[in-house]
């Protein structure tokens, strides 16, 4: 048992804070770099693919205004699909740690190099990536105009996920196509990672005469 | 608080302030989105292939990435540069992700030890 039942939740609500930050941040400096990309290049094609996000983010286009107003959003948005997110993968992870695996020191603080849980990493961003896909296609039926059409451009998605629509039901099917292809995509990303890292500390190891973590 | 409570506390430390390594996690997004950028072209190139009629343009939506992505286009090579471009961007976003992640562990280590050294001082004093 731990001091205190509270800590893993505390330390989960830390991490997701922290994860949500930079992914906010990732995800404004992304949406900079490319309206600024955009507005450099002179060429309408990249601005009047960009300027759709219009439906999503009130107020933003490729201008020099406009870039700084999507870096807002895109990290907003970003922020606030990371952090639930993190916190659930953190929360399992945390909380499911009952046994003492290592010894503890000050030193491995802050040199200790984490492993990723591939099931709760894939479940986490898979439930993200549903819900980012159920929410972009949920705002666009609500702000649907009567007379224009809904969601042109969103609907190619079915191109990938077949039974795909711009509707509440269609809403619901790419929620349940990106839970699991999100699962897939981000359980492949723990693997890799974890794949790497063991080969990694196995060969420090190696070479210190120790044993691997 | 018993040993076994503070050691347990010392491991949750530990798992939640652990480094993540910026290579590993380059590769590793490197590796998932090229795949995820050459498997979205060839989905829509084997659509195309499997088409009854000929179809006119294909993929005219994606191949918009061409503008952020020299030379790429919705072809077996495009799919191919994809791949690559995918592995270099994914990368980037690994190492940034990272190093931003650590960076922000570390800060916050570094504040929380500043904080306690300057209480424990004034306790003392």
């Amino acid at each position: 048992m731990h001091s205190s039942p509270q800590l893993p939740n505390r330390l989960a609500r830390l991490n997701a804070l922290s994860f949500g930050l930079v992914f906010g941040l990732l995800s404004g400096l992304g949406l900079w770099l490319a309206s600024a990309l955009a507005l450099l290049s002179g060429s309408p094609g990249p601005r009047h693919a960009l300027v759709l996000l219009r439906q999503y983010f009130p107020g933003y286009s490729p201008t020099p205004l406009g870039v700084w107003i999507g870096f807002f959003w895109a990290f907003a948005l970003g922020f606030t699909l990371a952090v639930p997110t993190a916190w659930l993968y953190y929360r399992g992870v945390l909380r499911q740690i009952t046994r003492v695996m290592r010894s503890a020191s000050e030193a491995a603080l802050t040199t200790y190099v984490a492993e990723i849980h591939v099931p709760f990493f894939a479940l986490a961003f898979g439930l993200m990536s549903g819900l980012g896909l159920f929410l972009a296609t949920i705002w666009l039926v609500i702000r649907h105009q009567p007379d224009a059409p809904l969601g042109p451009n969103l609907r190619l998605l079915s191109q990938y996920l077949p039974g795909y629509r711009v509707s509440l039901i269609g809403g619901l099917i790419g929620f349940a196509y990106l839970l699991l292809l999100g699962g897939i995509f981000f359980a492949a990303v723990g693997w890799i990672y974890n794949r790497l890292i063991s080969s990694g500390s196995a060969r420090a190891a190696d070479s210190d005469g120790n044993p691997p973590h | 608080m018993t040993e076994r409570s503070g050691a347990l506390d010392d491991q949750l430390l530990i798992q939640a302030f652990a480094r993540l390594r910026a290579p590993a996690l380059a590769v590793s997004l490197g590796v998932a989105v090229g795949l995820l950028l050459f498997g979205a072209t060839a989905v829509l190139l084997v659509r195309a292939m499997l088409a009854p009629a000929p179809v006119a343009a294909i993929g005219p939506h994606l191949s918009l990435l061409g503008y952020y992505l020299p030379g790429y286009q919705v072809t077996w090579l495009g799919a191919g540069l994809g791949l690559l471009y995918g592995f270099v961007l994914g990368g980037a976003l690994g190492v940034a992700m990272a190093l931003l992640l650590n960076l922000n562990h570390f800060l916050y280590l570094w504040n929380l030890r500043r904080k306690i050294r300057r209480s424990v001082i004034l306790d003392a004093l």
